[in-house]
């Protein structure tokens, strides 16, 4: 490895001798179909700087080979970054959009779609998820303050923002509400995350926005804009990571067709992995395959934008074998045993229990500026979730799923937007038709969710206003949803009882921009939620987690269609924050609250006998939970070269009704990071980070049961866990990278260590935690390269 | 699998899935020494498939334990797999000298390539509890 890198660095040292200082870059800047006049360009590196004439371009002259940053800025557009490599084969073309939000530049707002600008949103960039590359979405989205995930094992992570997860958070996948099989704790988003360059979270509820899944919060996941690329260009991207042998390759091209205004992207992934490790053991078959595809095709001109997508994600995810409990004798034997009962030596094989993903969309949109400032959206989407999930089973059954079902979906979203000086405003229709089916001619098993078919139409309104110092919003939305569902009662004879839910949701919020640097933000919506499929039909042992889960139709263990047994879901959210931004040093405090009506969630009802044992029956029960929260954001610039991160996040989760905690609630964590960028002469970007996360103990757990002693004895009415919480962990990481420009093209390479001291841990959120420790130290060797990009 | 005789082996247990109603002749009697031959069978199928042909061919990676009370005061494994580790499929019941109630909870442990004899690894496939009561050795 030495040798390698000691041959680059020659290469680059002879690039850089060769550098002449005479070079120039030629542009234009446009908005929409006019070119704009008096835009400023600031090459970052050489701090010069132009300014477009009447015709729009500029030229930047005594510049030297290689990477430069332009920074181009106009009053009423949003500013953007463009890196250009000197030499320039042709003329530059920059298009700026009108700044919606101009009130709000303290936020991160590089989405084009049109949302709240009184929500809390935070967003990881191209730069963070580039050192992320080859983790899971769910694993990447914890950088964010207030975002945590409820884990299976070190390669499923579901995420939760503010607590709230699985049917309450909306996943936004290029515009496209993402319909996949989310009810399940270890069912983890179908999403490639090579496909972002951008991944923001909207830690407010949004249902007036986005409907009912939006309760929690949105995850929206923006790829590069087709429209932006100006010719071919793409990039590569590897990494491995030693504990688990993981390998990652990803391509992404992209360039423009022949036809004018038509541009194109292709982009693949894979990733293939084995066992995982814990400082002392190894997690027996916790490997990982992974396929990934997507294309995309845009059309854009000065009045139009048409898109086509499409995508493939596919995974094969091994579960630890040893979380394969019996019964509650066996969880019980884990717990006091302290090590897994099945620990194997590495291996790339991946055995029962595990799941197989497949999840395909097809999309379109298209948008056009109508008169004036208004423009019209349309959205529609084809989705098809499959999901299999493998278990242990006897007679050579191991390779029929115990769960197998199909669910297609398809979205139609249409939206009128204006955008005007003194107000902004959106108005539109969002439809959803979904069928699930489970195939079990080839499980043999009856369904955990039973079939159903589900068609949902909502009608939203949202304004915002624009006075002095101050942006008023107001927002509200009207839904309808139709469910069938086809089960089947004791007596085996299939009956489909049908549902029609009505719903409001209700949002209004201020921003006020106290100066130039600080804004005050304050945040009140109100959302609705019937229960989903899972909630209401559930019913089934779910063999991973050795529980029996029964919906909230089946009372007592049998079904019984009857609407008064279940109400609507219904939150209140009040979210506050504050945030300070100057030269060296930024500040975001935010303060939330957030009331619930009717929070569904499990909660052990009994223990039932069967041929395997005892087993614990979990009923989805209503309740009264309240979850309130800071999350804090600091950020120093000091000494030039060296930045200090840091972030804190507390949730507090009371269940109001029982007067007792929630269960699975994030436990506080301080997350700091120091960087320094080291400014070195032909490396470009070159940093050294080290990384210090701390997570305390969470202290408020319901109290611990252990399984044995649930044998035979059906627990009270309350909520219980089987093991005590975890204690306080602190994991050391570091990292380090640079960049060699070289021409058009670029070659990045970082190494990282994580879990550095190899310390022994568990995770209150990891569902394995009752099994394992988790992962030990993991060295981790990124190389991307870029070629001809923009 | 092997099947020795017992000394003062008397009368032969058979049983499936939840009942012990199979037992040779509805009774046992006191101060007796059984061999039981334990037969898995998943009633869940149609036809009825008979599973103990499957954990004899994997007999190195199962094990069925026995945890008894009352008026049995014996029950262990008496078959042995390749590894001279038992497996339980056949097991030798002592039944006490006094008669009374009695309770045997048969564990079919899976565990695979981890078999050491102990039950409290691996995951359980089956666990039933037999109750029955031991009357007094007709003279």
């Amino acid at each position: 490895m030495k040798y390698h890198l000691l041959l680059l660095l020659f290469v680059v040292g002879k690039l850089s001798m060769g550098q002449t200082c005479k070079l120039e870059i030629l542009g234009q800047v446009t908005a929409g179909n006019e070119r704009l006049p008096g835009a400023t360009i600031f090459d970052r590196l050489t701090n010069k700087s132009a300014t477009t004439d009447e015709q729009g371009n500029f030229v930047l002259t005594g510049l030297c080979a290689g990477k430069h940053i332009l920074e181009i800025r106009f009053i009423g557009y949003k500013s953007i970054e463009k890196e250009v490599i000197v030499p320039v084969r042709e003329k530059i073309k920059i298009t700026l959009e009108e700044d919606q939000t101009q009130l709000s530049e303290v936020l991160v707002t590089a989405s084009s779609t049109a949302r709240s600008s009184t929500q809390l949103s935070s967003a990881l960039e191209e730069e963070t998820l580039n050192q992320l590359h080859g983790k899971p979405l769910g694993e990447s989205l914890q950088r964010i303050a207030g975002v945590g995930a409820l884990q299976t094992g070190p390669s499923i992570f579901k995420p939760v923002i503010h607590g709230l997860h699985s049917q309450r958070i909306l996943i936004l996948n290029n515009g496209i509400r993402q319909e996949g099989q989310q009810w399940g704790t270890e069912h983890a988003p179908e999403i490639d995350p090579f496909v972002a360059k951008q991944i923001e979270v909207i830690k407010g509820a949004e249902a007036v926005r986005y409907g009912a899944d939006a309760m929690g919060g949105v995850i929206i996941i923006s790829p590069p804009p087709l429209h932006n690329t100006g010719g071919f260009g793409g990039a590569i991207n590897t990494s491995y990571q030693s504990n688990s042998r993981t390998s990652t390759v990803s391509i992404a091209t992209e360039g423009l067709l022949p036809t004018p205004s038509w541009s194109w992207r292709i982009q693949t992934s894979g990733k293939y992995g084995g066992d995982y490790n814990t400082p002392e053991y190894t997690l027996s078959n916790t490997g990982q395959r992974e396929f990934n595809f997507s294309a995309g095709l845009g059309y854009a001109n000065a009045n139009s934008e048409l898109e086509f997508y499409v995508s493939s994600f596919n995974a094969r995810i091994g579960i630890l074998r040893a979380a394969h409990a019996g019964n509650l004798q066996d969880l019980n034997n884990s717990i006091i045993s302290q090590r897994p009962w099945y620990v194997k030596d590495f291996s790339f094989d991946i055995q029962n229990p595990y799941q197989e993903i497949n999840h395909h969309l097809f999309k379109t949109s298209y948008k056009k500026n109508l008169s004036g400032n208004n423009f019209i959206k349309a959205v529609y989407g084809l989705q098809v979730n499959n999901r299999k999930e493998f278990d242990i089973r006897r007679a050579n059954r191991g390779d029929r799923p115990a769960i197998a079902m199909q669910l297609l979906s398809q979205v139609f979203d249409v939206s009128l937007d204006h955008v005007a000086e003194k107000h902004q405003g959106s108005y539109g229709l969002t439809t959803t038709i979904k069928i699930n089916n489970n195939d079990t001619e080839t499980t043999g098993i009856k369904p955990l969710i039973p079939d159903y078919r589900q068609v949902a139409a909502g009608l939203f309104a949202l304004e915002k206003i624009n006075w002095r110092a101050f942006t008023f919003e107001a927002g509200a939305r009207a839904d309808y949803q139709y469910l069938q569902a086809l089960t089947f009662t004791n007596t085996e004879t299939l009956i489909k009882p049908d549902f029609h839910f009505y719903y409001l949701s209700a949002n209004a919020g201020m921003r006020y921009a106290i100066n130039s640097q600080a804004s005050l933000t304050s945040n009140l919506s109100f959302s609705n939620r019937p229960p989903h499929i899972s909630e209401l039909f559930s019913q089934g042992l779910h063999h991973g987690t050795a529980t029996i889960e029964e919906g909230l139709l089946l009372p007592n263990g049998t079904l019984k269609i009857d609407e008064s047994l279940f109400k609507n879901e219904r939150s209140i959210k009040w979210l506050n924050s504050f945030a300070k931004q100057s030269k060296n040093f930024s500040f975001e405090a935010s303060l939330y609250a957030n009331l619930i009506d009717n929070y569904v969630f499990l909660q052990p009802k009994e223990t039932r006998l069967t041929i395997r044992g005892y087993f614990p029956v979990f009923a989805y029960k209503q309740t009264k939970a309240l979850l309130a929260g800071a999350d804090l954001t600091l950020n120093y610039t000091f000494l030039q070269n060296f930045q200090l991160t840091g972030k804190y996040s507390y949730l507090y989760g009371q269940d109001v009704t029982a007067n007792q905690p929630l269960i699975y609630m994030p436990p506080a964590q301080l997350d700091t990071e120091l960087s320094w960028n080291i400014p070195y002469l032909s490396l470009y970007k070159s940093f050294l980070k080290a990384r210090v996360l701390h997570v305390a103990k969470q202290a408020r757990t319901p109290r611990t049961i252990n399984p044995v002693d649930l044998e035979g004895n059906p627990p009270p009415n309350e909520t219980f866990d089987f093991m005590d919480a975890p204690q306080a962990y602190t994991l050391v990481n570091l990292e380090t990278g640079f960049t060699i420009p070289t021409g058009e093209h670029d070659i990045t390479f970082a190494l990282a260590c994580e879990n550095l001291t190899n310390q022994r841990y568990r995770n209150y959120m990891n569902r394995l935690r009752y099994f394992a420790d988790d992962i030990g130290r993991n060295f981790i060797v990124r190389l991307s390269y870029n070629f001809y990009s923009h | 699998m092997k099947m020795n005789p017992v000394q003062n082996v008397t009368r032969m247990l058979n049983w499936s899935k939840l009942s012990v109603v199979a037992f040779a002749d509805g009774v046992i009697y006191t101060s007796t020494t059984y061999s039981a031959v334990t037969t898995f069978l998943n009633e869940e199928e149609t036809p009825v498939e008979d599973v103990t042909a499957e954990i004899i061919e994997e007999k190195n990676d199962h094990l069925i334990c026995f945890t008894r009370t009352g008026a049995v005061s014996s029950a262990v494994a008496f078959d042995e797999d390749d590894n001279e580790i038992p497996v339980g499929l056949v097991s030798v019941w002592q039944t006490a000298n006094t008669p009374g109630a009695a309770t045997v909870k048969l564990t079919l442990k899976h565990q695979p390539g981890i078999k050491t004899g102990s039950c409290d690894i691996g995951d359980t496939d089956i666990e039933v509890t037999f109750s029955f009561n031991v009357i007094q050795q007709p003279l």
